[in-house]
């Protein structure tokens, strides 16, 4: 069964006293504190802004694309508009938060009672903040995964800012990597009777550490092909782009993993909490953890594989690979599946805005996950899936609905105990709507697009009816989720300072007296 | 208070970002690669060198040329007595090219573009154009070779007689095009990412010149001369998705330059007057690739 | 839609797969919450399940492998690219170098003729594209016969072929890689010569 800490510790203990922790909060404390409540607070709260800013991008260029032609969006623009979304979304928002919020959580649950490595924490915010400035400043529209030697051809002078970006965002996710290692190492009752999000640290810390370097050397060879140093990637002059590929995308696919490894971290944290009882397994969580940090290492040609060069043996070991990654997730969908069927559910947690936002984020980790299945297979991707917008229905599937989702839950979750006071639940409520119709109306779209072929990073497209009304109805889905973070921040700025004042344990497991509570469970 | 601070940091930081971004537009910048991979594979004898020949079963009505451009057209020749305004010189930006552009009609009226339908850009393949002479021409018939001038110096005529040049009423927009013949001088264009050597050409009617346009960049490229009426009556979809898949008319075309090669030709200038010449491929015109030739007096402001 | 990979049917029971899984798996997460009768589901079921996809994942690698290796050997048998010959060679009835740049396809006959953004095949037929780039990482996508490349710029190129559709019109090719300003503009035309001159009333996507 799983493991006993685990009900000792998920199941009635809160692990923290309500406090207006944010309202305390000085400059000082912000910018340079090492308490870990401040420095996990002012990460999430600054994950939250590139969130709107990712957003915002998002917004403008889902308006032009609402119609074929050219309305007030030029090509320039655009694709800084969808350069900006991708890495902001990716390197500053959904990693940074859900990170952010396993630094708040560790110490509690892990039982360390502080964050070990506080200061690597510290600089490995600034070094992201720094990443951010000289992203904005250049907006540079080489695509967030920059190919080159495109990427070594546009934007203009201020390219190396992009470049020396991707050098710091590899920098300041190293660093936090050693930082989830270390509290990961440190949890107590290491390794037999660790809670899930001690694996999930270490996971996620080994992950970091072993692809992040890889990312630094790319953006150090970007900025020294750009200033005419070496030619490692620039084919004009002796280069290769293979060499690239190969190199950022060892990086690119953990990089995927990094926002997902803490959401399901956080999942496995709050699930029990909110239900009163522990996992349905432990070990099969731990497994899946344990295959997915191995499998992720290797699965990474796919991103390229039309390429001619990923051929023979390696073509057909991708693809066996990429089909089998696709379990471990499976494996932790069962378990969550599991857990939730075994008991009663309690009327707390069916009333809870967290529980609502986990169970979404579980539905988009299946919408998401299943196409894994597809787009592992050379002949299918061949045909459909390869850079048509099938590729990011996937990814937003899972970035937007089970990590956007479960980082919203970890925020719900963890807000009275930051700001003393609970959030309003109508408006929580109206949060979830908004953005699960919006999410899911997205992501159809998307997949529908897709199918039908609609091409990557355009700004403008042919006029045909299979392609218009998909995009007029995703630029409505965007809309409806950029009303729902606007009504999640009007709730979390009201609520701080209006809100109900609470104390003890904000989240109580209340069993209900209903039919729920008398139905014996089947064995 | 951290709260707050963050709000109205956001706030300030999507407003500028928003701002920096859409409304003053990073510039365009593509650089071009220092070798062209056409020309080594051209040195390993896998692709043709020089002058390449056009496919001969490139047929009519595989481009097809929407109905909009002949509105655009009138239009941009109406206002041509006026002043230039209808199209954006300035900057070689051809930023006019939006389903909302107005357009200012000679009798002063304003007809937005977008009054024309999206359905009208992409016309059925049997559509005919009504001739100002009242008969009408099939779409199909319409194509490259109806619209660039035959390059040969004799006309063939429909009962396969021939009309010697010199008897040849006067062309069309006052240029005409034949490959070989006399000529008064001799000017190169030499082509590059994203300009051409020479921007201005000084011409005087009559001439009779002989041009060598040669393609000295590393990408491939197409050389044009159009009308100004011309350029902008295509301006509105020169930005659009489906530019590649339509037919742009010109008073001369020659449709593909690969790195190295070079088209000769004679243009006999026959009235005042001034015409752009240029590459239409996506936005290499927009960067860079756009010139005037004009007779005294007639240069527009670029 | 005749699928240049012959996946039509194939691609069929991959997305029933798909769709089954994926319906399977949120109608138990809805009943696990809504449903009142509770299951504690025994943990052969995880094994079963994992096993379960174990052998779907060995079924798709199977016939993946079998479409796309079969595919690919036509490229091989045909060879590489030689400047002593550049008819068609292999069991190919046509033979286009394509050479892909920034912005727009050149296609050259095996005549060394060229057309700028447009293929001309004849209906039926197997057609190798040999696929060049100029200077950037570009894509080559046909939707209607479902292929898509990527073409880094190389001496080597990469080599599609299809099976033009039957259906005699103009079908759409279009670049799937970000390659620049004008990647949104970068698109040609495969024209499928037919009885009559007259093209399709609508691009075919």
């Amino acid at each position: 069964m799983a493991n006993p800490l685990d009900a000792e510790r998920m199941g009635g203990l809160p692990h923290w006293e309500p406090q207006d922790v944010i309202g305390q909060m000085t400059l000082k404390d912000l910018l340079f504190s090492h308490d870990y409540r401040h420095i996990a607070i002012k990460g999430m709260l600054t994950s939250i802004v590139m969130l709107a800013l990712g957003g915002l991008m998002a917004m403008l260029f889902r308006t032009e694309l609402a119609l074929p032609d050219i309305q007030f969006i030029q090509a320039r623009s655009y694709m800084s508009l969808m350069t900006l979304h991708g890495m902001l979304m990716v390197f500053g928002f959904a990693i940074p938060l859900v990170i952010s919020i396993m630094y708040y959580m560790m110490p509690k649950v892990l039982g360390t009672e502080r964050l070990l490595w506080a200061r690597g924490a510290q600089w490995s915010w600034w070094m992201l903040i720094a990443a951010a400035v000289l992203l904005v400043l250049s907006r540079p529209d080489f695509t967030w995964t920059f190919y080159p030697p495109m990427s070594l051809r546009v934007v203009g002078d201020l390219a190396w800012m992009g470049y020396v970006a991707i050098i710091l965002v590899a920098l300041s996710e190293m660093v936090a990597g050693a930082v989830l290692f270390r509290n990961g190492w440190a949890a107590k009752g290491r390794f037999r009777m660790m809670p899930l999000m001690g694996w999930a640290a270490l996971s996620e810390g080994i992950l970091l550490m072993v692809s992040t370097p890889v990312l630094g050397l790319v953006g150090v060879f970007m900025l020294t092909d750009w200033l005419q140093l070496t030619a490692m990637f620039d084919t004009a002059r002796g280069g290769d782009v293979m060499t690239f590929m190969f190199l950022f995308w060892f990086y690119g696919h953990p990089a995927v993993y990094l926002p997902l490894v803490p959401a399901i971290a956080i999942l496995y944290t709050l699930m029990p909490r909110i239900l009163g009882k522990p996992m349905w397994s432990y070990w099969s969580a731990v497994l899946a953890f344990g295959l997915l940090t191995m499998l992720s290492f290797v699965v990474y040609p796919h991103h390229f594989q039309p390429a001619e060069t990923v051929a023979g043996p390696l073509q057909r070991a991708t693809q066996i690979l990429t089909l089998l990654i696709f379990i471990p997730s499976t494996m932790h969908v069962f378990n969550w599946i599991a857990t939730l069927w075994g008991d009663p559910i309690p009327i707390s947690a069916k009333r809870s805005v967290p529980f609502k936002f986990i169970i979404a984020s579980i539905v988009f980790l299946i919408l998401g996950g299943v196409t894994g299945y597809v787009n592992a297979q050379i002949a299918v991707d061949s045909d459909f899936i390869h850079n048509t917008y099938w590729v990011p229905a996937h990814f937003h599937a899972m970035f937007v609905g089970f990590v956007a989702n479960m980082a919203m839950a970890g925020v719900y979750y963890l807000y009275p105990y930051f700001t003393g006071r609970m959030f309003n639940q109508r408006l929580g409520s109206m949060h979830f709507w908004m953005w699960q119709i919006g999410i899911f109306t997205k992501v159809m779209m998307m997949y529908v697009l897709g199918y039908a072929y609609f091409p990557r990073w355009v700004v403008d497209y042919l006029p045909l009816p299979e392609w218009s009304m998909p995009q007029m109805m995703l630029t409505g889905g965007a809309y409806l989720i950029g009303l729902g973070f606007i009504v999640f921040v009007i709730n979390i700025m009201l609520s701080a300072k209006r809100g109900q004042a609470v104390s003890g344990d904000p989240w109580v497991v209340e069993h209900g007296l209903t039919g729920d509570a008398a139905a014996t469970p089947a064995e | 208070m951290i709260m707050r601070m963050f709000l109205i940091f956001g706030l300030v930081l999507l407003g500028v970002t928003g701002y920096f971004t859409v409304v003053v537009t990073p510039p365009n910048y593509q650089a071009s690669p220092k070798v062209s991979e056409v020309a080594l594979l051209q040195e390993k004898g896998l692709l043709p060198t020089g002058l390449t020949a056009e496919n001969e079963e490139l047929e009519h009505g595989i481009f097809d040329v929407p109905p909009m451009d002949e509105m655009m057209l009138e239009a941009a020749k109406a206002s041509a007595g006026m002043n230039m305004g209808g199209m954006n010189m300035g900057g070689m930006d051809m930023s006019a090219g939006s389903s909302n552009a107005t357009m200012t009609m000679a009798d002063g009226s304003t007809m937005k573009a977008s009054d024309m339908g999206t359905a009208a850009t992409t016309p059925p393949a049997n559509a005919d154009m009504t001739m100002s002479d009242g008969s009408t021409m099939k779409m199909s018939d319409m194509g490259t070779a109806a619209t660039t001038p035959p390059a040969n110096a004799d006309m063939t005529l429909a009962d396969g007689s021939k009309m010697p040049m010199d008897t040849l009423p006067p062309a069309p927009d006052g240029l005409r095009f034949s490959d070989a013949g006399t000529f008064d001088r001799e000017v190169t264009l030499a082509m590059s990412e994203w300009t051409f050597s020479d921007l201005q050409l000084d011409v005087k009617k009559g001439e009779r010149i002989r041009f060598t346009v040669r393609n000295d960049g590393n990408i491939l490229h197409e050389f044009m001369f159009m009308t100004m009426p011309a350029m902008a009556a295509v301006s509105y979809r020169a930005k659009r998705a489906d530019w590649n898949l339509l037919e742009h008319e010109a008073l001369f075309e020659q449709s593909l330059l690969l790195p190295g090669a070079q088209v000769s030709f004679i243009v006999e200038v026959q009235q005042d007057g001034n015409w752009m010449f240029m590459c239409m491929l996506p936005y290499h015109m927009q960067m860079g690739m756009m010139g005037q030739m004009a007779t005294p007096g007639m240069a527009m402001k670029m | 839609m005749e699928n240049a990979l012959g996946l039509s049917g194939y691609q069929a029971i991959m997305m029933t797969v798909v769709f089954a899984l994926g319906l399977l798996g949120i109608a138990g997460l809805f009943l696990a919450i809504f449903w009142p009768k509770r299951w504690r589901l025994k943990y052969r079921l995880e094994v079963g399940f994992v096993v379960l996809l174990l052998a779907l994942a060995w079924y798709a690698d199977n016939r993946s492998t079998a479409i796309f290796t079969q595919y690919q050997s036509a490229i091989r048998e045909s060879g590489t690219l030689s400047a002593e010959t550049t008819a068609p060679s292999g069991q190919f009835d046509r033979e286009l170098r394509v050479i892909a740049f920034q912005w727009g396809f050149a296609f050259l006959t095996d005549k060394n003729e060229i057309s700028r953004n447009a293929a001309i095949v004849k209906p039926g037929e197997k057609v190798l594209f040999r696929i060049y780039s100029n200077d950037v990482i570009h894509g080559f996508n046909i939707p209607a016969v479902g292929i898509t490349a990527e073409i880094e710029p190389s001496q080597e190129g990469s080599a599609v072929w299809i099976r033009a559709p039957k259906e005699p019109g103009r079908y759409l090719i279009q670049c799937l890689n970000y390659c620049g300003i004008g990647h949104a503009q970068m698109k040609a035309w495969l024209v499928v010569e037919g009885a009559e001159e007259t093209p399709e009333e609508e691009p075919q996507a």
